[in-house]
């Protein structure tokens, strides 16, 4: 079964066409983060205005990487939410408009179960059940993937996301926009240990993060330095702000999965792309024979192959859309 | 030849089905603002109606500005999509002079009116003739209400006002004395319009690539910098 999949939640335009829910045929992304890069973060209404222009080339390109037509698509799949809502709009009316004209089943896809999902197309004997810490710009969730379309969340930020966390650190210390992967390339080179920035646990027990004291203890140092007047290194800054994200994410993976009987863990969204963390987490996990799966760095950010792989468990579950379907910008897990 | 017209440019969603020869269907809601969910149901279900498929039209019509950013692209998503799939071309078509054919035989000056925020209306003149023919006096643009009574002195023919900026600037346009308020039921936006006008404008077809509107805003944060 081909699945056309459609993703335009935030600034990447992607289509991509997946067999059978694991194998990518195409997977085609237009990123406009050249565009957003002088406004320093993403600005929804030039996000929304490249969209509408890139979508059809974008389609056009993975029908022909994949060497197919139109005819030979079986299920139309598009991601609709949660996301920018003007973004989204583009995806969910274009897509309704190929599942009609075509007469073709349509399948509406949550963002983070297609993050999950960028897991099944390189792991091909990953299945649920496993645990999955979805990290990303908007997103730290720790998730028990109870089945492909069963979901239950046992923890989340109650403040920032860790990517949005390493976003403001990277635009304080200078860094510009996407922060995330240039404080991670800057980290590399500075000492993890020269500051002590606070690690935030919440209650004991907890799985749930929080990341905005953390980001207000560094915003603090950064101020305290300043005025009186002392030097210091920016990437050790970072290196001890990466630390202490890494730290917290790391410690409650391993405690979701011992709390539940988790022998798999998985990792997903933007921020997975982060080296480091991925090094930290699998150490840590071999230690307690737990298996580590994570996607190849080209399905960790946004991409249609994800959302098209999760809609093929969608339509296997009989999960399917109508020419309703809506974009809903806080669109919630388990939910259609 | 058939064409199917849409309009999503401003609060009312329509979608038409017409050749030159006849209006086979139309359809109109001015009901809360939820074009995402409501155009392609009403597309689908007009199709159904008349028993055509999207491969049986020759041209697709898009109103394509101005009018709300979102609005727009919902419209324009969902042509690119039916104009790619079935390989025909779209015609672009100006929501002003679309509205400007909701009148074409008022024999005067149409002016149409739609909100534009920020103390602007989005505008343009056209001219009417008692056959029927639209002619375009000016270009669309936002205009603040001084210079849009700037533009219509000295006009001594009927100026028919009409739009959804009607409601909001008719009385700031009162002192003109050979103005008309066209009533409403033939004041808002219609597909049955935007696809009398595409007949007219077959020249210049776009494709599923090229159609793109025409917003005449550049967004705020471009603005800004």
């Amino acid at each position: 079964m081909n699945i056309l999949g459609i993703e335009t939640s935030c600034d990447e335009t992607s289509a991509s066409i997946v067999k059978d829910g694991r194998e990518v045929l195409s997977n085609v992304i237009n990123s406009q983060i050249d565009i957003h890069e002088k406004y320093g973060g993403v600005v929804p209404e030039i996000a929304s205005r490249n969209h509408l222009m890139n979508i059809p080339v974008v389609v056009e390109q993975a029908l022909k990487e994949a060497d197919l037509n139109f005819d030979d698509i079986d299920a139309i799949a598009v991601t609709n939410g949660p996301g920018l809502v003007g973004a989204l709009l583009v995806g969910v009316s274009y897509a309704k408009a190929l599942s009609s004209a075509l007469n073709i089943p349509l399948i509406g896809v949550n963002h983070l179960e297609g993050h999950i999902a960028a897991n099944y197309i390189k792991a091909k004997e990953l299945e649920p059940p496993f645990l999955c810490l979805v990290v990303s710009g908007g997103h730290t969730h720790l998730i028990l993937v109870k089945d492909y379309t069963d979901f239950e969340i046992l923890g989340r930020s109650i403040d920032d996301a860790a990517g949005e966390a390493f976003d403001k650190i990277a635009r304080v210390i200078g860094l510009g926009y996407p922060g995330g992967p240039k404080l991670e390339k800057l980290a590399r080179e500075g000492n993890k240990e020269a500051i002590d920035f606070p690690r935030v646990y919440m209650s004991p027990g907890s799985l749930d993060f929080s990341f905005s004291g953390l980001k207000s203890a560094v915003l603090n140092f950064l101020n305290n330095n300043k005025q009186k007047g002392i030097e210091y290194e920016p990437k050790d800054v970072a290196a001890s702000f990466q630390a202490a994200v890494l730290d917290v994410l790391t410690d409650k993976t391993l405690k979701a999965s011992k709390d539940n009987n988790i022998d798999i863990v998985a990792i997903a969204g933007g921020v997975s792309a982060n080296q480091a963390l991925r090094e930290q987490l699998e150490n840590a996990l071999k230690e307690e024979n737990i298996k580590f799966y994570s996607p190849d760095f080209i399905y960790s950010t946004d991409n249609a192959a994800m959302i098209a792989s999760q809609a093929y468990y969608n339509f296997k579950d009989n999960k399917l859309s109508d020419n309703h379907l809506d974009a809903t910008p806080n669109l919630k897990f388990g939910l259609d | 030849m058939k064409i199917l017209a849409i309009d999503t440019a401003t609060n009312v969603m329509s979608a038409a089905v017409l050749s030159e020869k006849k209006l086979i269907s139309e359809d109109i809601i001015d009901y809360k603002l939820k074009h995402s969910k409501t155009l392609m149901p009403t597309l689908d279900s007009i199709l159904k109606s008349v028993e055509l498929s999207y491969f049986d039209f020759d041209y697709f019509a898009a109103v394509n500005g101005p009018g709300s950013f979102t609005g727009l692209r919902i419209g324009l998503s969902t042509i690119k999509a039916l104009a790619q799939v079935t390989n025909k071309p779209v015609i672009p078509v100006s929501t002003l002079e679309s509205l400007a054919y909701n009148i074409s035989f008022s024999n005067g000056i149409i002016c149409p009116i739609l909100d534009a925020r920020r103390e602007q209306v989005y505008t343009a003149l056209f001219e009417s003739s008692n056959n029927g023919t639209i002619k375009r006096l000016t270009e669309d643009s936002a205009l603040y209400l001084s210079e849009l009574r700037d533009r219509l002195k000295g006009i001594d023919k009927p100026i028919f006002l009409l739009g959804d900026g009607v409601d909001k600037y008719a009385e700031d346009l009162e002192s003109f004395k050979n103005l008309i308020i066209v009533p409403a039921y033939l004041r808002t936006c219609k597909a049955s319009s935007a696809g009398a006008c595409a007949l007219s404008h077959l020249d210049n077809a776009k494709t599923y690539k090229t159609i793109e509107p025409s917003y005449l805003r550049p967004s705020y944060a471009e603005e800004k910098n």
